[in-house]
């Protein structure tokens, strides 16, 4: 079969546009564009990774990314963008912790203060979502 | 009649590569390859100069005439792109200029010769006012089309490259997830159906799939935009000048 058989006739613009974003996005950071890519296919009406850690997914969702996050901090294609997985992936459980009461990872409890610990103090992370790990520990027991 | 299967498959063919087959029979045994290797690359680009020309106000028949005269003409004829000056400038915009001059002497030949065309009259180039929505801009139609072909040509090698690696689940996952949803407005499908569609172990999987094939695509968006810009360090500045016309079209 051709590829591009079931192709419209004419990309609509703002199509193609987005694509073409995805290039230059992907070139710029690669890391980054990973997670983001991740969580607005996880979560497309949500705008941007922060707004999605900031309360506006469901635990389904964060669910979901907790585990393509967990993978990704094993298959990551560079050292950065493993880090990052490792620190969304703290994310996924701190938002669900802090928005929905709900712990959805069976690690221990130092384990995952260990996690969040990492998450707040690292500068890669946007500043909401460090924020959001500080509020997470102090919903975890301490060890 | 028996069919010549060093033809291509009219089923299979547009308008356009069936005209360019016809020229490439015509440069045969031409030893400028490099000659040829350029008309490859306009004949390529020729539903973006049709686009730009019918914007103009031209009709479908009108325009592809003029389309092809231009790419016998100048871009073969007149070797456009040997006498250009390719360590500058990109591909996109040296084509564009060149159309725009083609079109004025064309003009100015038909005003001049006070000659109507066949079944109709010319176009005053100059005095069609552009669209009042700028996606009927000629420099927009161009611009989607030139995107247009862009984004298709990153999709078929994408495509071709995960046949070739065994890759098929890896697409087929990309296609649910993000092709079709984005090019046909289809909604993804939900990745608990892919994961039993493809035996998979989980979810995660699947998505991790859909990332390395975007990943791919969004590479071959770049490999594509290089070959149309003088040095590497223009492709951003290219594929971010056409998003913007892209999304001035809104």
């Amino acid at each position: 079969m051709s590829r591009r058989d079931f192709l419209p006739d004419d990309i609509a613009p703002d199509a193609a546009a987005r694509a073409l974003r995805w290039a230059l996005e992907e070139a710029t950071d690669p890391a980054q564009t990973g997670i983001d890519w991740i969580v607005s296919d996880i979560a497309p009406g949500i705008a941007g990774s922060e707004a999605f850690f900031a309360g506006g997914s469901d635990l389904a969702a964060l669910r979901h990314a907790k585990d393509v996050f967990k993978s990704l901090r094993m298959t990551g294609r560079s050292a950065r963008e493993r880090r990052l997985a490792a620190r969304f992936y703290a994310a996924t459980i701190a938002a669900a912790l802090v928005h929905h009461g709900t712990r959805i990872t069976t690690q221990s409890d130092r384990a995952v203060r260990t996690a969040l610990e990492r998450l707040s103090q690292d500068p890669a992370v946007p500043a909401s979502i460090r924020a959001l790990a500080s509020d997470a520990l102090a919903l975890v027991p301490p060890v | 009649m028996p069919v010549d299967p060093n033809q291509p498959d009219p089923d299979d063919a547009s308008p356009w590569q069936t005209d360019w087959s016809a020229i490439h029979i015509a440069l045969r045994g031409d030893p400028l390859t490099a000659e040829e290797a350029w008309s490859r690359l306009a004949a390529r680009y020729c539903p973006a100069i049709h686009a730009f020309i019918q914007r103009l106000g031209h009709t479908e028949d009108a325009a592809r005439d003029l389309t092809q005269s231009f790419v016998c003409d100048v871009v073969i004829g007149r070797r456009l792109f040997e006498r250009a000056d390719r360590r500058r400038g990109r591909f996109r915009n040296l084509l564009l200029t060149a159309l725009r001059r083609f079109l004025t002497e064309r003009h100015r030949a038909a005003t001049r010769m006070k000659r109507l065309p066949p079944g109709g009259r010319t176009v005053p180039l100059d005095a069609v006012a552009p669209a009042r929505d700028p996606a009927g801009a000629p420099d927009v139609a161009f611009a989607r089309r030139w995107a247009d072909i862009l984004i298709r040509s990153a999709l078929e090698s994408v495509a071709a490259e995960c046949e070739c690696n065994g890759l098929g689940v890896h697409w087929s996952i990309f296609d649910a997830r993000v092709v079709r949803p984005l090019l046909l407005g289809e909604r993804p499908v939900p990745y608990e159906t892919l994961v039993l569609r493809h035996g998979l172990r989980t979810a995660a999987q699947a998505a991790g799939m859909m990332i390395v094939v975007k990943r791919r695509f969004a590479a071959a968006l770049r490999d594509g935009a290089r070959e149309t810009v003088s040095d590497d360090s223009e492709t951003e500045g290219e594929l971010r000048e056409l998003a913007a016309l892209l999304e001035g079209c809104r």
